[in-house]
């Protein structure tokens, strides 16, 4: 019995990868069952997880809550580590970075597991990254990347190149964030992972856009947008709306980009994803200037 | 604002409360922390009334965690005051509290409503601020009072005065900044606090204009044809006052704010987990 329900875990992990986000919530319900407490909290660690991918916090908040409860009783710093990475990074989708680098700091104190301490360098490279402190930003996903090669994980790597490919477009390095990228979609196409592929495409098209390439960037949208549908992520979802809208907005496409842009708020309001929203009415405002003024002139 | 949170056991406490904002706002009352702490993270929650010493004995643990796990929550306390509660009180302060109720003394119906309004405006006042981090601090907070003191109608000389500086002055900041004079920048802020009250659906445009002092319905809706080019409910649509503030912002002619920060805050940058 125990082992089957931990051998859910297992299944709960690959649709994951695969980006099967309701089967892998499925599976890792399963394992709620079991008699062993330290499966139970990996499977709410696991389902937490699935549910920050899927941009359901709350549930998320719940089910880590119930991972850290167990961890602290059985004195289990790794997986207290784990969980306090993963509200980390639901507190950075809620915008809440001042929180969520207090959450990697802890996490950092507790982990000793080296691939562990490689995501929790690249959660506060994300941080510095979007608080524009760009050379502690580099510093970190480096050192992880470094660390996510040293142990092997393709994984963690593809994330170190994906911020890195950001970083550099950040800066204007658009020849070395394209490099990054691509190495990424490589190393993200080999682990079949839908999700990640999605979110490489969007930050691609960030680029397509600064390069004034904005139907290569629509194109890129639809098909990140396809997977996220598919994948049931309505936050990526809101995300590829937000930027096929802005690839039509330079396209002088006004009504369309009103459009995508006006579905996308709909979605971050619902989400609660304070950041997503305020990026979106910012966008929504220089539309409807761009369109007024398109009016005028005509 | 939408939805207030409270933690009162005290019936009567409760009761005044809900007197003093009737249907302006939706209350849902908790019976302890552990529930209010639920509430606020699943409903759009941004203010919470609590009694401290729920429970008997003041909780500043809970407090400290309520602020930890939503640090945009405006926490106000309603207590009743004893001599022995003097050092909780002080602490109260040092844990963060917005705000304090003192039963029979500032719980009047008219007092309660002051004090959730001035919570409200706090919190948009917080988003206005965010918005002009890297503005000169005369202009920020010009701006922020055209906020904060929508509801005054203030004049020129009034805001000057309140900046303890010349009218002229004010001006020449403003246009040297590239923002609105002072009588358009006092129309951008009862538009930015219209359009958060525009956020609640339940409140409709003549409401609205009625509170912020508007000659008319037509009269607001007017104004906000030409400053915003959209409806109310356009501007509803849009998202309210993050939507108004970023329009302003846009047409400061120094355009110094119109470059949006295109990088996504959470889906793009890639975390591990």
């Amino acid at each position: 019995m125990a082992m089957s329900e931990r051998d859910a875990i297992t299944v709960g992990e690959a649709a994951e990868q695969a980006g099967n986000y309701l089967d892998a919530s499925a599976a890792y319900s399963a394992a709620l069952t079991d008699d062993d407490e330290s499966v139970v909290a990996d499977a709410q660690f696991h389902l937490g997880r699935v549910s920050w991918r899927q941009g359901r916090y709350d549930d998320a908040v719940s089910h880590y809550e119930a991972a850290r409860q167990i961890a602290m009783r059985r004195d289990d710093d790794e997986l207290r580590a784990r969980v306090e990475n993963g509200i980390g990074a639901v507190h950075h989708g809620r915008g809440a970075y001042a929180q969520s680098r207090a959450s990697y700091g802890v996490a950092l104190d507790l982990a000793k597991d080296e691939t562990q301490r490689g995501r929790i360098l690249l959660n506060l490279g994300a941080v510095a990254n979007i608080e524009g402190d760009f050379e502690s930003a580099r510093a970190h996903y480096t050192k992880s990347r470094a660390v996510f090669q040293r142990t092997g994980h393709k994984r963690g790597e593809a994330s170190a190149l994906n911020n890195l490919g950001m970083l550099n477009a950040d800066e204007g390095r658009w020849v070395d964030a394209d490099d990054a990228y691509r190495r990424c979609l490589e190393l993200l196409e080999s682990l079949k992972d839908r999700h990640g592929v999605a979110s490489v495409l969007l930050n691609r098209s960030e680029l397509d856009c600064a390069r004034g390439e904005s139907t290569a960037a629509i194109a890129s949208c639809d098909l990140a947008l396809s997977i996220y549908t598919d994948v049931g992520d309505d936050a990526g979802r809101a995300e590829a709306l937000r930027w096929r809208g802005h690839a039509l907005q330079q396209l002088a496409r006004f009504a369309e980009a009103e459009r995508a842009l006006t579905d996308a708020l709909r979605i971050a309001k619902r989400l609660q994803i304070d950041p997503l929203e305020a990026e979106i009415t910012q966008d929504l405002a220089e539309a409807a200037a761009q369109r007024a003024q398109a009016d005028h002139g005509e | 604002m939408g939805v207030i949170a409270t933690l009162l056991p005290t019936t009567a406490h409760l009761q005044r409360l809900r007197t003093a904002i009737r249907d302006r706002h939706q209350v849902v009352a908790c019976d302890d922390w552990r529930e209010l702490l639920t509430v606020c993270e699943r409903q759009p929650v941004r203010l919470a009334v609590v009694d401290l010493f729920a429970g008997d004995k003041a909780n500043f643990e809970r407090v400290r965690h309520l602020k930890q796990r939503l640090p945009r929550l405006t926490l106000i306390a309603y207590v009743t005051f004893s001599a022995e509660r003097a050092h909780d009180f002080f602490d109260a302060g040092r844990q963060g509290m917005d705000g304090l109720v003192i039963a029979d003394q500032d719980d009047s119906p008219r007092a309660l409503l002051a004090l959730v309004e001035h919570a409200e405006s706090k919190s948009l006042g917080a988003v206005v601020r965010r918005s002009l981090d890297d503005i000169q601090p005369t202009i920020r907070d010009a701006v922020l009072l055209s906020v904060t003191r929508a509801h005054e109608r203030l004049s020129p000389e009034g805001l000057a005065r309140l900046l303890a500086l010349p009218r002229r002055t004010v001006s020449q900041h403003l246009a040297d900044a590239g923002f609105p004079a002072p009588q358009r920048l006092l129309t951008w802020g009862r538009l930015i606090v219209a359009a958060h009250l525009l956020e609640d659906k339940h409140r409709s445009a003549d409401r609205i204009a009625a509170a912020l002092d508007f000659p008319s319905g037509s009269a607001f809706r007017n104004t906000c044809q030409r400053y915003l080019h959209a409806t109310p409910n356009e501007i509803r649509a849009r998202g309210g006052a993050a939507y108004a503030i970023q329009a302003m912002l846009n047409q400061t002619s120094t355009g110094q704010h119109a470059t949006p920060a295109r990088r996504p805050g959470r889906r793009a940058l890639s975390l591990a987990v």
